[in-house]
């Protein structure tokens, strides 16, 4: 990682499964939300896989920009908050599963889901446009330049 | 060519967007949520293509074309604001019109996987999914591969 291409190629990584998470997931909560009738719900629901791909891909790479340089993320908020923010979206996503996704398969092919379900794809959608923002803030507001963490 | 780029960043509104506390730093997030519109759509409909989409089956997807249009303009708009604030830094850079083909080549594609009536091709479909994510990847890394830096 502390090579010349380590750190950039890293970065490479971790956008390109930053772009499959949000393309299979998030369009499948804006779908969930009404947004593009006309796609199955069930056909995007398939892609959902390779958005699992994606965030492990983020997951691997991000752990090596944490390993690389502690101090710039353990001592950022904005990289705690993006933290929360996806315990918050994995939560969602079981919560999903257990109690809405069933009603979501019996819905019409190009309906809207019931309302909880569509709660439950706002709130995700929610958490990965909140993840990307923290993520370009950590870069943005980097320790020491910025000590602006309240409980850090 | 280097005379045009000074009398841009010599611009009232490359100065603001360079020295404004939050201007340079909201036009990164979002450029980050445009992209993520653009090129998760893309995403989505190549990933489709490439997983079984039969003859006709494509035609629905047409519906998320509104969402990645927003997330172009949002894209553009934001990208303008980072290109005014450092010309000399991204224009100089050869990876800047790498992205830009990318982008515009998987563009093209994407309205191919879309045509009516025709079965889309795996291999145009494959093509298409690693000039979106080439795009992405070739965005990150002008952060690490510019020369010229004539403005701090």
């Amino acid at each position: 990682m502390t090579t010349q291409w380590g750190w950039p190629i890293a970065e490479c990584f971790h956008f390109i499964g930053l772009c499959l998470l949000f393309g299979t997931v998030g369009f499948f909560d804006l779908r969930m939300l009404g947004v593009a009738r006309a796609v199955p719900l069930r056909s995007l629901h398939r892609l959902i896989p390779f958005g699992i791909a994606g965030f492990a891909i983020c997951a691997i790479t991000g752990t090596l920009f944490v390993m690389t340089t502690p101090d710039q993320y353990l001592h950022n908020p904005a990289f705690l908050t993006k933290l929360l923010l996806m315990l918050v979206a994995g939560l969602n996503m079981l919560l999903f599963y257990l109690v809405a996704a069933r009603s979501v398969w019996l819905a019409a092919a190009d309906g809207v889901p019931p309302l909880p379900a569509r709660l439950f794809g706002l709130v995700s959608l929610l958490c990965w446009l909140g993840v990307m923002t923290c993520g370009r803030i950590i870069t943005a507001f980097r320790p020491p330049a910025f000590y602006w963490c309240p409980w850090c | 060519m280097n005379g045009i780029l000074v009398a841009i960043e010599h611009w009232p509104p490359s100065i603001w967007a360079r020295e404004d506390e939050y201007a340079y730093f909201l036009a990164l997030i979002f450029h980050a949520w445009g992209m993520a519109l653009l090129v998760g759509g893309g995403v989505v409909i190549a990933l489709r293509a490439l997983c079984g989409g039969a003859a006709g089956s494509m035609v629905g997807f047409r519906g998320l074309l509104p969402v990645m249009w927003c997330g172009a303009a949002l894209a553009v708009l934001s990208g303008f604001v980072l290109l005014v604030a450092y010309p000399a830094k991204a224009l100089t850079n050869p990876i800047f019109a790498i992205k830009f083909g990318c982008l515009v080549c998987a563009t093209l594609l994407l309205r191919r996987l879309l045509r009516e009536g025709a079965a889309p091709a795996r291999g145009v479909a494959a093509l298409c999914l690693l000039l979106w994510l080439s795009g992405v990847a070739a965005g990150k890394l002008l952060l690490h591969t510019y020369t010229v830096l004539t403005v701090s």
